[in-house]
């Protein structure tokens, strides 16, 4: 995947999460935990069992913005306006969020733009 | 508006969307590329040379970059401002590199700017050269890389840099003389992260190892480009043991502000209260300056 097609994927929340957004614009992210397969033969979950996400202020503006729709270069840009910062400095940070979501499992991409392109272009 | 990159002695405005992705070298020769958020766009290369050996260092350096028979189809340009011996190279088929080189009698340093053309688009010529200037005879020499922008004074060599994602720190001079500044944005995330007495305690306990803290922090105010902020103070004192080392300042003044304007907190180190004060003055020259071509 080249780097303009990288940008070009859309994050999508992957999770069904309950936001809480406070005063001073920082919220709390509540995922409700699921029982995996192989853990279900040796622990019991309890109901209702959750885990919870601090964010701060660009991190709430992050989350807002992976909808499916938004693609990470739009989001970048989006984010540079929004709190006067250069593009670059912006990239590297949301990235950089980006994989920390992915990784914890909150988002997935939407390829469909890049597949939607030709091959080789 | 296209924001004002200065770097080494040299400035140029660049558009808004590029953005260093290399630094490299000091003020005899080093190397900077700046990208947009999808590829490389340009390439900023300075070699200090003699002058007499300038007119044949750039017919080579023409040669190496671009092939013998490319470098014949140059041409003669110098933007504004004295640079001798200015030539360009416009690719007559895009995507391809338009180069120019050009030798600044001010500071003795060839320039070599290769600007990556996916069409022709005329940048090179009509809007990246006409900005270039050399302000290594300045006595304030002018630095100006992302929002972050500031004036030392003349020698004064950037001794660290360090450009992260909304925190970035440009040091200059020696420990006898030298001047520290950083810049952390978004000062509203990072205050809620810490408050300003922590960030200041933070950025001084770097330097516990030869210093200890010469009394407690105080309230003060901070005197920048765009505006005077209240902050706080602190000073240092060198620890007893590193008294023989006449090396070393004796004691270091440093000042923390808050930017609510900007949203900006700017944190200044210095081994005199007269640099910290007269650096911090000129802290955002760049965004005060615009579109306007004056330098503060």
């Amino acid at each position: 995947m080249t780097v303009e097609q990288s940008l070009a994927v859309r994050p999508l929340r992957a999770v069904e999460a309950t936001v809480q957004v406070r005063d001073d614009e920082t919220a709390t992210l509540t995922v409700p935990l699921k029982q995996s397969r192989w853990t279900g033969w040796f622990f019991k979950m309890p109901d209702g069992a959750h885990k919870k996400f601090e964010l701060d202020k660009l991190g709430l503006f992050v989350w807002n913005h992976c909808d499916g729709k938004t693609s990470v270069k739009q989001l970048i840009r989006k984010l540079a306006r929004q709190f006067q910062l250069n593009e670059r400095m912006a990239e590297v940070s949301t990235i950089q969020f980006l994989r920390t979501l992915g990784r914890k499992g909150l988002i997935a991409m939407s390829l469909q733009s890049v597949r939607e392109q030709p091959e080789g272009k | 508006m296209r924001p004002i990159v200065a770097w080494q002695g040299w400035r140029l405005r660049l558009p808004p969307r590029w953005g260093p992705l290399k630094l490299e070298g000091d003020w005899r020769e080093g190397y900077a590329l700046f990208a947009d958020t999808g590829r490389p766009k340009l390439g900023v290369r300075w070699t200090t040379l003699k002058a007499k050996a300038a007119e044949g260092a750039i017919e080579k350096r023409f040669g190496q970059e671009l092939g013998v028979l490319a470098a014949q189809a140059t041409r003669a340009y110098s933007p504004p401002g004295l640079w001798l011996h200015g030539r360009l190279y416009t690719d007559p088929s895009p995507p391809g590199r338009d180069v120019w080189l050009g030798y600044s009698p001010a500071s003795g340093r060839m320039l070599e700017l290769v600007y990556q053309v996916r069409r022709r688009d005329g940048a090179m010529a009509g809007a990246l050269l006409p900005s270039l200037g050399d302000e290594s005879e300045n006595p304030l020499l002018p630095w100006s890389i992302f929002d972050f922008s500031c004036q030392v004074s003349n020698p004064m060599p950037l001794s660290e840099q360090r450009l992260n994602a909304g925190d970035i720190t440009l040091g200059f001079g020696d420990r006898r003389r030298g001047v520290t500044m950083r810049q952390i944005s978004v000062a509203s995330v990072a205050l809620r992260r810490m408050p300003l007495d922590q960030w200041l305690a933070a950025q001084m306990r770097l330097r516990k190892r030869n210093y200890r803290p010469a009394g407690l922090l105080r309230e003060g105010s901070l005197a920048v480009a765009l505006g005077r902020f209240s902050g706080l103070e602190g000073q240092l004192r060198r620890r007893r043991r590193f008294g023989f080392m006449r090396w070393i300042a004796p004691r270091l003044w440093a000042a923390a502000a808050h930017d609510p304007q900007r949203d900006r907190l700017y944190l200044v180190e210095a081994t005199d209260e007269q640099l910290l004060r007269q650096t911090a003055a000129t802290i955002g020259w760049a965004q005060k300056v615009g579109a306007s071509d004056v330098l503060v």
